[in-house]
């Protein structure tokens, strides 16, 4: 067996679910870098137009095409499908397309559900002091996840963090409606009503020019409550 | 508080309950036909007899025809404004369900995309 096959004999039960919007500059390197991890990665193509999704298949990646944008939460939702509609699942991760995650802890999410003692776990950027962010966002962060602890009864320390882990138990239970960003809390308060034992573990978010350009504006988190409140 | 004032508000929350909660359903449907013919019976009142207009104001103890005509309209802008957000929101979950059906589709090889090359996989 070559260093190729034992790498891509990684991992076999475990989907990494990449959604992608116009990342055609950084695909490729998230792709190959997950690759060299996990065997099974879908990439969601959400309507990209600068064909991000094509070039994630020529890396390898296994790609669904939303033949029209719709959101994040969207193409969460049809990623998580489409990893479920493989029988050998049984562990999902979601994980942003804009390079901004660290594969070592996808790893590590994915060793710690193997333990069996819980069904979830979140990543969090205020566990360790890894994770600079500035002062506006730490605030607005912070702000989102009081709200979320409060209607969803859960306690969290960072609950709008695309990188999390669960099994596939879970992912059948989850069924995401929200297409916009408000999805992360939607999670959550599924996860709740599903009465799931979850963790969080702290996860290093590298924010670079180019996460930061493709990024949230913090402006949305008004949408967000918005859309959580009035549907 | 006046018997006006008391009085709108009151209707303020009755048209947010009815865009909340009674969408989709026959007696929406109902209630927005009855409202839209009413409203239409009132305009041409209002019209034929400007008078008569002013008369209600007074009787409900609001200044003028115009102000009784103004709160009446912003009452249903705000059920508009909330039902068509709402019922966009249902046609949004809606089309990305159909869309999923097709992403999902062409993935398991059940459908092609005639500019895309199916999956080797």
């Amino acid at each position: 067996m070559s260093v190729e096959q034992m790498r891509a004999a990684l991992h076999p039960d475990t989907a990494i679910v990449v959604p992608v919007y116009s990342e055609a500059t950084v695909i490729a390197g998230v792709i190959d870098d997950l690759k060299q991890v996990f065997k099974n990665v879908y990439v969601v193509d959400d309507g990209s137009p600068d064909g991000s999704g094509l070039i994630a298949r020529e890396h390898g990646a296994r790609v669904v095409f939303h033949p029209i944008n719709f959101g994040q939460g969207a193409a969460l939702q049809t990623g998580i499908e489409a990893a479920l509609a493989n029988p050998d699942i049984d562990y999902i991760v979601t994980f942003d397309g804009d390079g901004q995650h660290s594969i070592d802890d996808a790893v590590a999410m994915v060793e710690r559900l193997r333990q069996g003692d819980v069904d979830v776990v979140f990543g969090s950027r205020f566990l360790d002091e890894r994770t600079e962010l500035t002062t506006a966002k730490r605030i607005v962060l912070r702000t989102a996840v009081a709200y979320t602890n409060l209607i969803t009864g859960l306690r969290l320390t960072d609950a709008h963090n695309g990188l999390r882990a669960f099994t596939r138990e879970v992912a059948q239970f989850i069924d995401l409606e929200h297409n916009g960003m408000a999805h992360a809390t939607e999670i959550v308060h599924q996860i709740g009503d599903g009465k799931f034992r979850f963790v969080e573990l702290p996860v290093h978010i590298l924010y670079t020019d180019y996460s930061r350009a493709k990024g949230q504006s913090l402006w949305n988190s008004i949408n967000i409550l918005f859309d959580l409140i009035l549907r | 508080m006046h018997i006006a004032q008391f009085a709108i508000l009151v209707a303020i929350f009755v048209a947010l309950w009815f865009a909340l909660h009674h969408r989709s359903r026959t007696e929406a449907r109902a209630f927005r036909r009855v409202a839209f013919i009413l409203l239409m019976g009132t305009i041409v009142t209002a019209v034929l007899f400007p008078d008569l207009l002013t008369d209600v104001a007074h009787a409900l103890g609001i200044g003028r025809g115009a102000d009784l005509v103004l709160y009446l309209t912003s009452i249903g802008l705000l059920y508009v404004s909330i039902s068509v957000y709402l019922k966009f929101g249902d046609m949004d979950r809606r089309i990305t369900l159909l869309a999923r059906q097709i992403a999902l589709m062409e993935d398991s090889g059940k459908l092609t995309h005639p500019d895309r090359p199916a999956d080797a996989e």
